[in-house]
């Protein structure tokens, strides 16, 4: 941002921009005495520009935190990039009510905040702007959905994932089929079912105990969390089984995306509780939802492709014909 | 790098920016905060989405407790940027911001200080390359995605964003320590690859 002084015209026009910003903007020297205050701030500190402008702006404001600002507006000059605070680990700057009566019981705005050098018209940095948003509304909204989300899940939690794992259970996956399935064919994306299963499970279960077995599981579903998309569904479908939805992905990708899913399998180190550490390998069978089929034929299809994948020597993905 | 995505003297030329980028911004970091800021060779790769566990596993491996920052960057230049803190000394941090603890120090504050350092880390960097590139890009905020977790259960999604791909795109891998402190800053610069053929043609300007 570029800014001029040298003459009343631009500054008039200056002044007549800022006050029209539904934001907070404050400028400051290299001195941080206060050069630009526009009507957001005078509207919400109920102080006017002409009478603060001059001023030291930790001196008109003690409540700031000097000592982090300070340091803040003059790395942002040295580096000459802008600085952000957010309200999640900030929730404010300046102690401003809120514009908002039915956001509840909030002490102050709450804001999101900017800063970033100014130059003169010779490119050299002069001071610092500070942007001041309001976020308040989107906080609350936040809050509420959160607290909505907290509720529901509460109740919903353990009948809908599996405790070895945390990924969802059996249960809800059967019911994510049958929504995803309706919506892909009232919006016409494409989805593929996939199954997975932990090759040759029994013998790390003899080999390493049932303690062992279930730290294959809880990592390998560590994994699976951890690397698929928003939009995709894991789920514990057995045993050794897990499950997978991949929504808005064709054939093609999904190839591709369960191909590297097979080989990091592959190349992941698995801790054991004794220290030991072990690898697998799991067969892939995968199927795409086409014209006509129903959410349990699909499950069979991949299905049948899982199976064809551990016949045909294991650690592998077929995708079914 | 893959040749597809740029040919032999395009590489050179983008090898020397991205060194000298990296050379201007260090020392400027230098002058901004105390204590900072030694740099490891800035490492440029080509990047498919068959990659992604790749690097995931490597920084898996690499670290055992990660905190981990996205930062977007837009216009001519255009990506994200991942920034990686491994086992974490916030002491250090805020020593080297020369922030004082009035406001407190919990997680609050710590994720405050990893984004007060990142956005310096990302920011400076990626201005210095755009610069040198003539081309136009903004950094938007960053964000937290993973704060102090065991590696293996951390959200990598900003790498994982790669899962849509098809070909190649440039990323740099840069690593920052702070002094006397060997505490890393891994920022991974992956550039969309709809702003590789602008990249391309900066690059050819420059041949």
């Amino acid at each position: 941002m570029n800014s001029s002084y040298k003459s009343s015209q631009d500054f008039d026009y200056s002044r007549a921009m800022t006050d029209l910003m539904t934001v907070g903007m404050v400028m400051v020297d290299r001195r941080f005495s206060i050069v630009i205050w526009n009507r957001f701030m005078e509207l919400n500190t109920g102080v006017r520009a002409e009478s603060i402008v001059g001023n030291n702006l930790f001196d008109a404001f003690p409540e700031l935190n000097r000592n982090w600002l300070e340091k803040k507006i003059k790395s942002s000059l040295v580096l000459k990039t802008t600085s952000f605070s957010s309200w999640q680990q900030r929730p404010y700057l300046f102690r401003f009510k809120p514009a908002n009566a039915e956001l509840g019981e909030v002490d102050f705005m709450h804001q999101n905040a900017s800063i970033f050098p100014v130059y003169d018209h010779l490119g050299t940095v002069q001071g610092a702007c500070i942007t001041i948003q309001d976020v308040s509304e989107l906080v609350h909204a936040k809050v509420v959905l959160d607290n909505t989300m907290e509720q529901a899940l509460n109740l919903e939690e353990t009948n809908q994932r599996d405790a070895l794992t945390g990924v969802y259970n059996r249960r809800f996956f059967d019911e994510q089929i049958t929504r995803e399935v309706l919506n892909a064919r009232r919006y016409g994306w494409s989805v593929v079912m996939t199954m997975i299963d932990v090759d040759h499970f029994k013998q790390v279960n003899d080999t390493y105990g049932h303690p062992g077995g279930d730290a294959v599981l809880r990592q390998l579903g560590e994994l699976l969390g951890g690397v698929l998309r928003p939009s995709d569904t894991v789920a514990r479908y057995g045993g050794e089984e897990f499950a997978l939805l991949l929504s808005h992905i064709d054939v093609t990708a999904a190839r591709g995306l369960l191909e590297r899913l097979r080989a990091s399998i592959e190349k992941m180190d698995i801790k054991l509780p004794d220290g030991r550490t072990i690898r697998i390998t799991v067969s892939i069978g995968a199927a795409q939802l086409t014209e006509g089929i129903a959410p349990g034929q699909l499950l069979s299809q991949a299905d049948e492709a899982l199976y064809a994948s551990k016949n045909n020597g294991r650690n592998r993905v077929t995708f079914c014909a | 790098m893959a040749e597809e995505l740029f040919n032999e003297d395009e590489r050179d030329i983008l090898g020397e920016t991205v060194n000298i980028a990296m050379g201007k911004a260090g020392a400027k970091l230098a002058e901004a905060f105390s204590g900072f800021v030694q740099l490891r060779v800035p490492e440029l790769r080509s990047l498919a989405a068959a990659d992604f566990f790749q690097i995931r596993e490597h920084l898996v491996k690499t670290y055992d407790h990660v905190s981990v920052l996205q930062q977007e960057f837009f216009g001519e230049l255009a990506g994200s940027i991942a920034v990686i803190y491994g086992p974490a000394s916030y002491a250090a941090l805020r020593e080297v911001l020369g922030f004082d603890d009035r406001d407190g120090d919990g997680r609050q504050q710590r994720e405050e200080l990893l984004l007060e350092l990142g956005n310096a880390l990302g920011s400076t960097c990626m201005l210095e390359v755009a610069e040198l590139l003539d081309l136009r890009t903004g950094m938007r905020a960053p964000q937290v995605i993973a704060f102090d977790q065991p590696s293996v259960q951390a959200n990598w999604s900003p790498l994982g964003q790669l899962h849509n791909w098809e070909g190649q795109t440039l990323q740099i891998d840069i690593v920052f320590f702070l002094e006397n402190n060997e505490v890393p800053f891994e920022l991974m610069i992956t550039f969309s690859p709809e702003c590789l053929p602008i990249v391309k043609h900066a690059l050819d300007q420059r041949i």
